[in-house]
């Protein structure tokens, strides 16, 4: 077991090493010049280039460059945003309200994603399954910002159900509209293998094990069957985390709501280089911290993974 | 191996789904193509008048008329191109790199089947379109066209064929006639591209129909964050510019964005539907 | 006398996307307390089937009951309500799978599989359960018991995961042992130490064992009676003494001279002719003429009926007197 940890962490720091280089050497070497890539087409003043290859080292070699930005990165100095914020700040504003709201995703892709996978198998071929299965193709089909442009148009402008935007004063329910569009690629996707992983488990022959001991259809379902079907799930969130980071950024730059990925929203669209490159590594440090810890529970959830 | 196909083939062409993407698909291409077969607007040429802004859809102008009082028809018919094309291409990059480099670790294995599964791990670290955004942002500024967005999604979008391509490299090594070829002296290069690659191809053109459709989407989901193609009509740019107008009028985001969704799924649903035909385990 | 299991005249057939497959056409037989009654067939001939049947673990649909009746201790298990017939499951009537591998759920420790009836089925705490678990692993020779009890099914070896089905098919004291090919997928050497301890537990607990098998080999050494099944039929049943020497149908006949031997090897080795026949399409009149060297017309139109010879033996064979006295 420790051996089996200690080979994943060590997989995981070389790929958050590899990801952010490439991530880096995307950003400041295939565009030529490091200062238009962190800065775009605004102009920018001598005091502002002084200040942006200082803090980039633009002077140095492009690996001290990148060691100097990983060491930033680690000790949690990020340095400034081009309109000269510590990027620190803007972070520790902005979390909570990303947590928040992807916290309620994740909480409708585990609810209505897996029970709703569940009950369609079990229920294979009649209406909720045919249904169910037609929707979420559809979902899986539309991108993220469609989804969330159309249903603030439908269910906050149209219809006046919801805020078309972020309203702080409405406390957790104005994430509501927000986290539905988010989970809704997850909860379609989680529902799909959910519902393919039980029926593919219903078969299995330990199924006809249990009912030969005699054991009621429902913990055969409960236990056996769905403890094994989530193997293959868990491991799908693990994955899914990063279409899910992308699409916070899409849904709270659609609501405005001003939590990391609002911010990454917004540093595009101003281009502001050095607070699009930190949140982008942030995130896929955050991505392999949470696969790693889904990979320990895979091995919790899957014997022969532990006892190789 | 023929009458598998010969079989599959048999199921595809009873599968309404099948003709309904296939459709969906060719009229897509069709457009991208010949858009003034579709629109007598040429919609890089027309000139938008203020006065027709925001006007509702009637019998001469379907779609109605954007912010800008341009023909929303016209720009759906050839925000087409932009879609289609860089999905094309960014899938043609992504579909030679997941080949390559499937091929290379599937057939020779050992340390550098080890190396290259360590470096599909590096690309898979990079969340999709937070990469692309960071491409497509650094090359924004040149003036390249579709190219930066082709670029970001090829080059981050091939690890999970590379996958498909390596496992079904591995069975097909394994298979008698491969081993025959050894046997007789065929070189490495000659089994690998005559006798592995055709025989392993099927799974991985799938998963790149899917894929095409997934990029297509994510071309749409970087002109809406405005790191797009510049200077072409595209689907998502007049997706985000409806968005900002949306509480006067939703009509000019709907129609893009049907027609986003129906391309996407067409070819997501041409991929199932190959792979349901293909492999019989799943039915 | 009621018999303490009896199957009469089952009919089993499966619909399928091509059309319905007749799986079992009518099969009757018995099994008495401390009997073994093998039942030997190729794949197709219907004897799994027969198990899943009896212990009711058929997937329906597909498959489906046309008729007949599976007694129980005098009780119609097909008219049961679904609590009582799954009260008959690991209690009346236990099973043992062919591959243990697949058949034990691969999450759960062997230990809590084997409790988990005992904690389900007759309302025992953990610990108590978790100890006649460990009792059970040591009646079926499973060494180090206790400390074994912890492990996954896939840390043990063949032979041993299948004594852990073995213990916890045991573990609600089942008067009847259906075994579905146990040794299958064993070596050798392990698959008659896993046959003496069937037996040995067998007379222990004065059990009635089904053993379903297509080993002959297997057969004559544990079978008191064997009915042979051909295309979802008992064809001959007879006790081991009189099938050995003296097959009275020609399927019968054409298994034993397929069949190795050490000691006779005046005979050639023959192997049955052609393929057994699909289920979707079973031929006219007797199911084994296509394949029968001694086939007359009447045999490819009237199916033979089950009659009883001498010695209560059982063949369904229009020319069965001839192939007793070897004159055909």
């Amino acid at each position: 077991m420790s051996g089996f940890l200690l080979r994943r962490l060590l997989q995981a720091v070389v790929t958050f090493v590899g990801a952010t280089f490439i991530v880096y050497a995307l950003m400041f070497s295939i565009a030529g010049d490091p200062l238009q890539a962190l800065a775009g087409e605004k102009p920018l003043s001598d005091s502002q280039r002084a200040q942006l290859t200082a803090q980039y080292h633009l002077d140095e070699p492009f690996i001290v460059q990148y060691g100097y930005y990983m060491k930033g990165l680690v000790t949690g100095d990020f340095g400034r945003a081009i309109s000269g914020r510590p990027i620190a700040d803007i972070l520790a504003e902005s979390w909570p309200r990303t947590i928040q709201l992807s916290l309620m995703a994740v909480a409708l892709v585990i609810v209505f994603g897996i029970a709703g996978g569940v009950y369609a198998a079990l229920r294979r071929g009649r209406a909720f399954d045919q249904t169910s299965l037609a929707l979420t193709l559809v979902v899986i089909g539309t991108p993220v910002f469609v989804i969330g442009t159309v249903f603030q148009s439908l269910f906050a402008v149209e219809l006046g159900w919801f805020r078309p935007s972020y309203a702080p004063e409405l406390g957790l329910a104005t994430y509501i509209l927000p986290a539905i569009v988010l989970g809704l690629l997850s909860l379609a996707t989680g529902m799909r293998l959910t519902r393919t992983s039980v029926v593919e488990n219903l078969r299995a022959d330990y199924v006809r094990t249990a009912a030969a001991k005699g054991l009621p259809q429902r913990r055969i379902v409960g236990i056996h069957v769905l403890r094994n079907s989530m193997i293959p799930v868990v491991t799908f969130i693990g994955a899914d985390l990063g279409a899910l980071m992308g699409g916070a950024m899409v849904t709270e730059g659609i609501f405005n709501i001003p939590g990391i990925g609002g911010r990454l929203f917004q540093g595009i669209r101003l281009e502001d280089g050095p607070l699009v490159v930190t949140i982008v590594s942030l995130l896929i440090l955050i991505y392999l911290a949470t696969n790693l810890v889904i990979d320990l529970l895979y091995a919790a959830l899957d014997p022969r993974i532990r006892h190789g | 191996m023929a009458s598998l196909s010969e079989d599959a083939w048999h199921d595809l062409r009873r599968s309404p789904v099948f003709w309904i993407a296939g459709l969906v698909v060719l009229l897509m291409v069709l457009m991208a193509t010949v858009p003034g077969l579709f629109s007598s607007i040429d919609a890089r040429t027309a000139t938008c008048s203020l006065s027709d802004s925001l006007r509702a859809p009637s019998a001469t102008h379907w779609f109605g008329f954007d912010k800008q009082g341009c023909d929303v028809y016209a720009r759906v018919i050839y925000g087409a191109r932009s879609s289609v094309l860089v999905g094309i291409a960014s899938t043609l990059i992504a579909g030679i790199i997941a080949i390559a480099v499937g091929l290379l670790a599937g057939y020779r294995g050992g340390w550098l089947d080890a190396l290259l599964a360590r470096g599909m791990d590096i690309f898979l670290g990079i969340p999709m379109l937070l990469g692309a955004v960071v491409v497509a942002k650094a090359l924004s500024g040149h003036e390249l066209g579709i190219w930066p967005v082709v670029f970001a999604l090829g080059f981050l979008g091939w690890p999970i064929s590379a996958r498909v391509v390596r496992s079904s490299v591995i069975s097909a090594k394994h298979q008698d006639y491969v081993q025959a070829a050894r046997v007789l002296g065929a070189s490495h290069l000659r089994i690998m591209l005559r006798h592995v690659l055709p025989n392993s191809l099927a799974p991985v053109v799938v998963m790149l129909t899917i894929t095409l459709g997934q990029f297509i989407s994510f071309e749409a989901t970087l002109s809406f964050l405005g790191v797009g193609p510049r200077n072409t009509i595209s689907w998502g740019v007049d997706i985000a510019e409806a968005q900002r107008w949306i509480r006067e009028a939703s009509f000019p985001l709907m129609f893009p964005a049907a027609f986003l969704t129906a391309t996407v799924l067409a070819f997501i649903m041409l991929g199932d539907a190959v792979r349901d035909a293909f492999d019989p385990k799943l039915r | 006398m009621n018999h303490l299991l009896e199957l009469q005249d089952l009919q089993v057939e499966f619909r399928t996307r091509d059309g319905v497959a007749h799986v079992l056409n009518g099969v009757s037989c018995h099994v008495d307390a401390g009997e073994t009654l093998a039942l030997l067939g190729e794949s197709g001939s219907g004897k799994s089937v027969t198990a899943q049947a009896i212990m009711g673990i058929l997937d329906i649909p597909p498959a489906a009951v046309r008729a007949g009746r599976i007694l129980f201790e005098g009780r119609d298990l097909l008219a049961l309500p679904e609590r009582e017939r799954r009260a008959v499951r690991g209690q009346g009537i236990a099973m043992v799978f062919q591959d243990a591998l697949s058949a034990l759920n691969p999450v759960f420790t062997v230990g809590w599989q084997i409790a988990e009836a005992l904690r389900v089925r007759t309302g025992l705490d953990r610990k108590a359960a978790a100890r006649r678990a460990i009792d059970l692993m040591e009646r079926v020779k499973i060494p180090d018991a206790a400390a074994r009890v912890h492990d996954y099914p896939h840390q043990f070896s063949g032979g041993m995961r299948q004594r852990v089905m073995i213990a916890m098919a045991l573990a609600l004291d089942p008067k009847v042992l259906i075994a579905d090919e146990p040794t299958t997928a064993l070596d050798v050497t392990v698959q008659a130490q896993i046959m003496d301890l069937l037996l040995e537990l067998k007379n222990e607990r004065g059990m009635a064992l089904i053993l379903i098998t297509h080993d002959l080999g297997v057969v004559a050494q544990v079978a008191d009676r064997i009915a042979v099944m051909y295309a979802g039929r008992i064809v001959e049943q007879a006790s081991v003494h009189d099938l050995y020497p003296r097959p009275a149908h020609p399927y019968t006949r054409a298994l034993l001279q397929s069949m190795p031997r050490q000691h006779r090897t005046d005979q050639p080795l023959t192997t049955i002719q052609g393929l057994p026949p699909n289920l979707l399409r079973i031929p006219p009149g007797c199911p084994f003429n296509p394949r029968c060297p001694i086939a007359l017309d009447l045999c490819r139109e009237v199916i033979p009926p089950l009659i009883t010879l001498e010695g209560g033996r059982l063949s369904a064979c229009h020319r069965t007197r001839e192939v007793l006295d070897g004159s055909a």
